[in-house]
């Protein structure tokens, strides 16, 4: 396959990644108003548990078990989400701005974590992760495999949350959004709610790290940074916190811009570092997407629930 | 129906409520008033389990309450509104009140996923109710306003509404005439005599509107420096000179 059709393949995967953390964090913050900057220590966590399931027996790091593909996609989806359990047991009946210390506190543990234990992990050197069905299916075809692969998982998780949202369950969770007083003074149980907000969403971040490391097939610490959190909240932001359509249109914009700007390395005078050129760009679109529409580029739809369809 | 027996909470070195006992009694219209400060908001926020009490008894119904979790005590079918108004604002009014109704069986995940059928039978249901209160309330043309764009007595009548959509016994109202203008307040009022006329409601009410309390309620319980300080009709009140004295400084 030709060089621009692989690279927008490559470029189209890597904005589904994006796009199911962006999801993920759409549930917490743009439904539910939970604060969560950890959602790269989440997105580590499924992408090494997930190498690990799948991976071939090593004896430099854990695992692998050599087990199916959709195993691995479970497995770092169930034990990110356990993750979050343990996470959020304690915190969430307190004030918000505790769980958003303790997610940035988080994140950086697990990516610490990574990079001393190399027993486990291959520390900073960095893991492989293998192709599923590699064996299937013809080599310069593969990458349009993964992204059907991808686009799937997208779709699925897409319309799963596209009915809880849009249903009582959705409801009751903006309006904790909104007002929690009131969510309690009407007897919803708040902290089950949050709680469970918080383990779905990081479940969700779970799966992102387990297709995000099966497609780009190496995985180092370096790519759990803070920097990713910073980019799905940006994504979330300027797309529209609240829907779900929105937050996936940020995902593929903000990604566009960040791949973009490569090819703007040999217009720019030599000696600028694209990379940190790149992060400005963005956090100006942040500042002027908050200005002119702060509610995002799509909006929130008006109504809750629409179960009815009226 | 309603009984608060010694009850007490303390803020750092305040004595808020400071051995409240009263009780209100089934299908009345019994209004709370006293100088600011009083401790009224405080039981209020005591008796819908806001806070827990440092001593003392609530029961409703012959069952205590006070060492309920607060999102438990609506399903004793006891509903109360804000003294400001909490409205949701980026919901819409029918959202609003859609949302009230105690144990929708759509609020799990698992049913919203698995059990779609019967979620939506029930969501019929809540949404008739909806509607029907916002015809009680002569608001029906603010069905899809967001809550945000109401005036501040329309935010009223919803928190009202609001209440009615979970089929209570007993409603709290904090101070449901505080920059509500007399055409409205009369409407109010109406509405709060036909609820307890035609569906038994009783009514709690925290009021500043001497006029308002004295035509609405029977009885008044007056309260002062965290106490009791009298219990009677509108006249007995009005006539009582411990009230007069706390009211006047005397």
């Amino acid at each position: 396959m030709s060089g621009s059709v692989g690279f927008l393949i490559f470029f189209l995967t890597y904005a589904i990644v994006y796009g199911i953390l962006a999801i993920g964090l759409n549930i917490q913050w743009g439904f539910t108003g939970l604060v969560n900057f950890g959602v790269a220590g989440f997105f580590a966590v499924g992408a090494y548990v997930a190498a690990f399931i799948t991976g071939a027996p090593s004896q430099y790091h854990l695992g692998g078990f050599g087990l199916p593909f959709p195993v691995g996609l479970l497995v770092a989806t169930v034990v990110s989400g356990i993750f979050a359990l343990i996470l959020g047991f304690p915190v969430i009946r307190l004030r918000e701005d505790y769980l958003a210390i303790v997610t940035i506190g988080f994140a950086e543990i697990v990516r610490l974590v990574i990079v001393t234990e190399r027993h486990i992990t291959k520390g900073p050197y960095g893991m492989g992760v293998i192709k599923p069905y590699n064996d299937m299916v013809p080599a310069s075809f593969y990458g349009l495999f993964y992204l059907g692969i991808a686009i799937a998982v997208l779709l699925v998780l897409y319309l799963a949350m596209e009915r809880a949202v849009r249903s009582p369950w959705g409801r009751a969770l903006r309006t904790i959004r909104e007002d929690e007083r009131v969510a309690v003074a009407f007897g919803k149980n708040v902290n089950s709610f949050k709680l469970q907000v918080l383990v779905l969403g990081s479940m969700i971040f779970g799966l992102a790290g387990a297709v995000f490391g099966h497609f780009f097939n190496f995985i180092t610490p370096d790519h759990f940074l803070p920097m990713e959190t910073f980019l799905v909240w940006v994504m979330v932001m300027a797309g529209g916190s609240g829907n779900n359509l929105g937050v996936l249109f940020g995902a593929l914009a903000i990604r566009g811009v960040w791949e973009g700007m490569m090819f703007l390395s040999d217009v720019l005078p030599t000696g600028i570092q694209i990379g940190a050129v790149r992060l400005a760009v963005i956090g100006l679109l942040l500042v002027l997407v908050v200005m002119v529409k702060p509610e995002g580029v799509l909006g929130e739809k008006k109504t809750a629930s629409d179960i009815l369809g009226e | 129906m309603l009984e608060v027996i010694n009850l007490e909470k303390s803020f750092g070195g305040i004595r808020a409520v400071d051995g409240c006992t009263f009780a209100v009694e089934n299908n009345t219209i019994t209004g709370l008033i006293g100088p600011n400060g009083a401790g009224k908001t405080t039981v209020f926020n005591l008796i819908s389990g806001f806070y827990s009490p440092d001593g003392g008894k609530i029961v409703l119904n012959g069952s205590r309450i006070d060492q309920l979790p607060a999102h438990r005590v609506p399903h004793l079918r006891l509903s109360r509104t804000f003294q400001i108004t909490r409205e949701l604002g980026k919901m819409t009014v029918i959202d609003n009140l859609m949302v009230a109704p105690l144990d929708q069986m759509g609020e799990t995940l698992f049913n919203s996923w698995f059990r779609l059928r019967s979620v939506k039978r029930q969501e019929r249901k809540i949404r008739e109710k909806a509607l029907y209160v916002l015809d009680f309330l002569e608001i029906p043309n603010l069905k899809d306003e967001y809550a945000s764009n109401l005036s501040g007595g329309q935010k009223k009548l919803l928190e009202f509404g609001r209440t009615m959509m979970t089929d209570p016994e007993i409603i709290l109202l904090d101070e449901p005439g505080a920059g509500v203008n007399p055409t409205l307040m009369k409407k109010l009022n109406g509405y709060i005599e036909r609820l307890r006329g035609e569906e038994g409601v009783t009514f709690f009410l925290i009021e500043h509107d001497m006029d308002l309390v004295m035509k609405l309620c029977d009885p008044i319980i007056v309260m002062n420096d965290g106490k009791v300080l009298a219990e009677g009709t509108a006249v007995e009140i009005q006539k009582n000179r411990k009230v007069l004295d706390a009211y006047l400084g005397g």
